[in-house]
């Protein structure tokens, strides 16, 4: 290696190292402001921990209940990953290996309907939502991600390209019916396909705030993201500021325990659908 | 005497005559979930919405029936207007962050889109971060933050349902706009 190269390559490590300080720092700023007082929030800025991580503490079980606030996002968490995950295999594999009308149809809708943003159809949902009843349950929350157009789209182009349609040529001529073959065939060769989406869809179900805030009245079926809301809005932000970080902070460990064991499963996720075939 | 023209064709195993019609109801059967789901959840509140924003309506009680006047009023109104500029604003700060990043001009484009979509649809931040006021001086208060309290603090929802679709036409010309100007890159 050349000494150009060596510098060339010293520089990309300063800008990448500066970029993930860049990264990072909100996230330390976040656990260090969990240990310091409203008061010491608001009037400064600093990235050294205060002292102040019992109080915090104790204003949040006072206020909240922590522990039942993560049970019902991951409930719903685990409720919503496991039905877009099959009910969208399932879809995509319909939509892919087998032709009957409407295939075209439903394929052309769900396209449309990606880039439709959520906003046009948040108040139709809420009032669909309200005249059935559902108010305040999990219903409204859960049943949606049978329908994950997304999902759909992108397992559909995964199969495509991994599995050639002579695959279900054996196990016709043997007799499994089309079911088996989907579960014990083609469910495995979509794994990581799958898996890339479902962890998208445990995020986005964890980090889920307007829908339970509108559906979920409730205290005790909140999620914690809608608790956390409620803890800011309680009191005077001042006294709770470092309380809320306190359980900002703690609602991100799953998702971070999530990421160190999922990451190359996210990354995937992240540039799928960016490479032309 | 008529040889099948190669190996494959002549071992080829004949499925039964309907025997492929038959499997792909299966397929049908697949997609069933999905589409009942996607009916009941995507599509008709997308189009509820749009009923609604033709009526005068509460979120509950009778609705009624007020042509355009929802639309007019979005057009004049200055809370809207505001928030508007709030999101724009919004998006030029983090546009400027993320050009930078960007060199490539297709990809700036494309980011810059992106991000503005992005833009007009933030919420939740805005939203918790001024304590669901919209304070400092309403300079948080978003398009979507409006929608939301006007249809959900005001009982206003047809209005909130003009509001949406306003909002959304605006995206859409945006996006028209930037395909346009990517595909004069292109040739």
């Amino acid at each position: 290696m050349d000494a150009k190269s060596k510098s060339i390559k010293a520089l990309l490590y300063l800008f990448l190292i500066l970029l993930s300080t860049l990264c990072f720092t909100p996230f330390w700023l976040m656990i260090a402001n969990a240990t310091r007082t409203g008061n010491e929030i608001m009037t400064g800025f600093s990235l050294l921990p205060g002292g102040s991580l019992s109080e915090n503490w104790r204003i949040v079980s006072e206020n909240l209940n922590l522990g039942r606030g993560f049970l019902n996002s991951l409930f719903l968490a685990v409720c919503n990953t496991a039905l877009v995950s099959y009910f969208s295999a399932l879809t995509a594999y319909g939509l892919a290996y087998y032709k009957f009308k409407g295939a075209k149809v439903i394929f052309t809708a769900l396209l449309i309907f990606m880039m439709v943003p959520s906003q046009l159809s948040m108040l139709g949902f809420y009032d669909l939502v309200n005249q059935m009843g559902l108010i305040d349950t999990y219903w409204p929350l859960i049943l949606p991600s049978i329908a994950s157009p997304a999902t759909v789209f992108f397992l559909r182009q995964y199969i495509l390209s991994v599995m050639p349609k002579a695959i279900l040529e054996a196990p016709r001529i043997d007799g499994a019916s089309e079911f088996k073959i989907f579960h014990k065939i083609v469910l495995p060769i979509m794994a990581p396909g799958i898996a890339t989406m479902a962890i998208g869809a445990f995020i986005g179900s964890w980090n889920n705030y307007l829908i339970p805030m509108l559906i979920i009245n409730t205290p005790a079926k909140r999620p914690l993201p809608v608790m956390v809301a409620e803890l800011s809005a309680v009191r005077d932000i001042t006294t709770n500021m470092g309380a809320t970080y306190l359980v900002v902070a703690i609602s991100a460990v799953p998702i971070m325990i999530a990421f160190c064991f999922f990451s190359k499963y996210i990354i995937s996720g992240i540039s799928a659908g960016s490479v032309k075939e | 005497m008529a040889v099948p023209a190669t190996a494959s064709e002549r071992w080829a195993v004949k499925p039964p005559k309907g025997g492929l019609e038959r499997r792909n109801r299966y397929g049908i059967l697949f997609c069933l979930p999905f589409v009942l789901a996607f009916l009941v959840f995507n599509i008709y509140p997308v189009f509820r919405t749009l009923q609604m924003s033709f009526m005068n309506y509460k979120g509950f009680g009778k609705e009624t029936f007020v042509w355009f006047d929802n639309y007019v009023r979005a057009f004049k109104d200055p809370l809207f207007r505001d928030a508007f500029g709030n999101t724009l604003k919004m998006w030029g700060v983090n546009i400027v962050l993320q050009l930078g990043l960007a060199l490539l001009r297709p990809i700036m484009l494309y980011v810059a889109v992106t991000s503005l979509i992005g833009g007009l649809q933030l919420f939740d931040l805005p939203y918790l971060l001024s304590g669901t006021k919209g304070e400092p001086g309403r300079a948080l208060y978003t398009s979507v933050f409006y929608i939301y309290t006007t249809a959900f603090t005001n009982h206003q929802m047809g209005y909130a349902a003009a509001l949406a679709f306003v909002l959304f036409l605006i995206i859409a010309v945006f996006c028209g706009i930037a395909f346009k100007l990517m595909n004069q890159k292109e040739d």
